[in-house]
């Protein structure tokens, strides 16, 4: 009778166990608090209530647009020739010198460090039933990949619990497993993003076009990409195959 | 008599520089309208924008009025981080109040005129940076139905 209450309270328990979904948005440059949980707000708008889902900014800091970011990218879009090696960005310490962004092999952006922290402290440590969809936006994409490596690759963090869903992106790769047809949307008409291409591996090839831009540069996450009905359909249905997948559940976008 | 000229000439050295310190961060505030503590400017382009005391009108000018603060008089990360946290509601009540993208636009103005100078954006960029680069802020977890009353009262906190 003991052991019939007990195996039932474990069936019950492993019945009941609700995964959680935490959905992180890593924003680009010359992005203030406010706006990155703006447009972190209007992509959380695309998705009714859900109460096994977290949404949350993993702030991408501004130092200085032309004095420091626009470097850092260049660093960074360098620096993705070589192999990614975890033990480098336990070491690096980056510094501001132009030396460092145009000719240091290992450069890591200069806000990683703080990004994993801050995805430390919103990210349960038991992490069995929890699960992390990165939304990020331009720079935030190098990175949510520098990111998504350190975890996976140096504290070991389950890579089928992880996956990486780029806006706008200047890298040459997402990383992780493709589960799904698409784990990027990129505007053929995005300037920002077209000149980028010149830089190191260059950029993702673009594979939607945004019909009205309203911002000159046609790069705004919420006026331009989500502002395009098709895209903001893209961007739902695939926060959505990640809720099938991980919650079992799945939004009407 | 040396001694008195060199105490002299330092005292003026840090009169200029005191008076020096502090226009200069006046001059990044503005001129403010004492009622709201929001730039002239900005509060007659939010009073100009939507009509006074409705619900955009209200997460307006709460948006305007800590950024005000945070900028300017936040001194601890929990004060930042709870008008950070005020505005994430606030900007969530204005996208509720519009189908389209015109409440992101409105904020997106005041977020552009707050760093109209690149003084400003400067000084914008490096107090955020202060405050929020190595812990982040908190996104509040709101369900539609507590939202909703939360933006017809106002109270954002």
């Amino acid at each position: 009778m003991r052991y019939t209450i007990l195996l039932a309270m474990i069936v019950c328990s492993v019945c009941f166990a609700q995964n959680q979904l935490f959905i992180f948005f890593i924003n680009g440059i010359n992005t203030t608090p406010d706006e990155a949980d703006a447009n972190l707000s209007k992509l959380e708008s695309l998705i009714q209530d859900n109460d096994n889902i977290t949404w949350n900014v993993l702030y991408n800091a501004t130092h200085g647009v032309i004095r420091s970011d626009i470097w850092d990218v260049i660093g960074q879009k360098k620096a993705e020739k070589r192999e990614y090696n975890v033990r480098l960005y336990k070491s690096h310490n980056p510094k501001s010198t132009l030396q460092d962004y145009l000719y240091d092999p290992t450069y890591v952006g200069k806000n990683l460090k703080d990004i994993v922290n801050q995805f430390h402290k919103r990210f349960p440590t038991d992490y069995t039933e929890a699960y992390a969809l990165i939304i990020s936006h331009s720079q935030g994409n190098q990175y949510a990949n520098q990111l998504w490596d350190y975890l996976v690759n140096g504290e070991g963090f389950p890579r089928n619990h992880i996956a990486l869903f780029g806006i706008a992106s200047p890298a040459d790769r997402i990383e992780g497993d493709t589960i799904f047809y698409t784990s990027y949307v990129t505007a053929n008409n995005d300037k920002i993003i077209n000149m980028s291409r010149v830089l190191g591996n260059g950029a993702l090839p673009a594979n939607v076009r945004i019909d009205k831009c309203h911002d000159i540069a046609c790069h705004n996450l919420v006026t331009d990409y989500l502002g395009d009905n098709s895209i903001r359909s893209i961007i739902c249905n695939q926060i959505g195959s990640y809720m099938k997948l991980w919650l079992n559940d799945r939004p009407l976008c | 008599m040396i001694k008195r000229l060199i105490i002299v000439l330092i005292m003026i050295l840090c009169m200029t520089t005191t008076a020096n310190a502090k226009p200069s961060l006046d001059r990044l505030i503005g001129s403010l309208d004492l009622n709201y503590n929001i730039r002239n400017d900005i509060l007659t382009y939010i009073n100009n924008s939507v009509p006074i005391l409705s619900s955009p009108w209200k997460a307006l000018i709460k948006i305007a009025q800590n950024q005000n603060f945070l900028y300017y008089s936040a001194k601890t990360y929990s004060e930042a981080s709870q008008v950070v946290t005020e505005n994430s509601v606030a900007q969530r009540c204005l996208n509720m109040s519009y189908n389209d993208d015109r409440g992101y636009t409105l904020f997106k103005h005041i977020e552009d005129m707050m760093g109209d100078t690149q003084e400003r954006r400067d000084h914008i960029f490096s107090v955020s940076t202060y405050f929020f680069s190595r812990n982040g802020f908190e996104h509040k977890k709101i369900k539609t139905s507590e939202l909703t009353n939360m933006c017809e009262s106002g109270n954002y906190g």
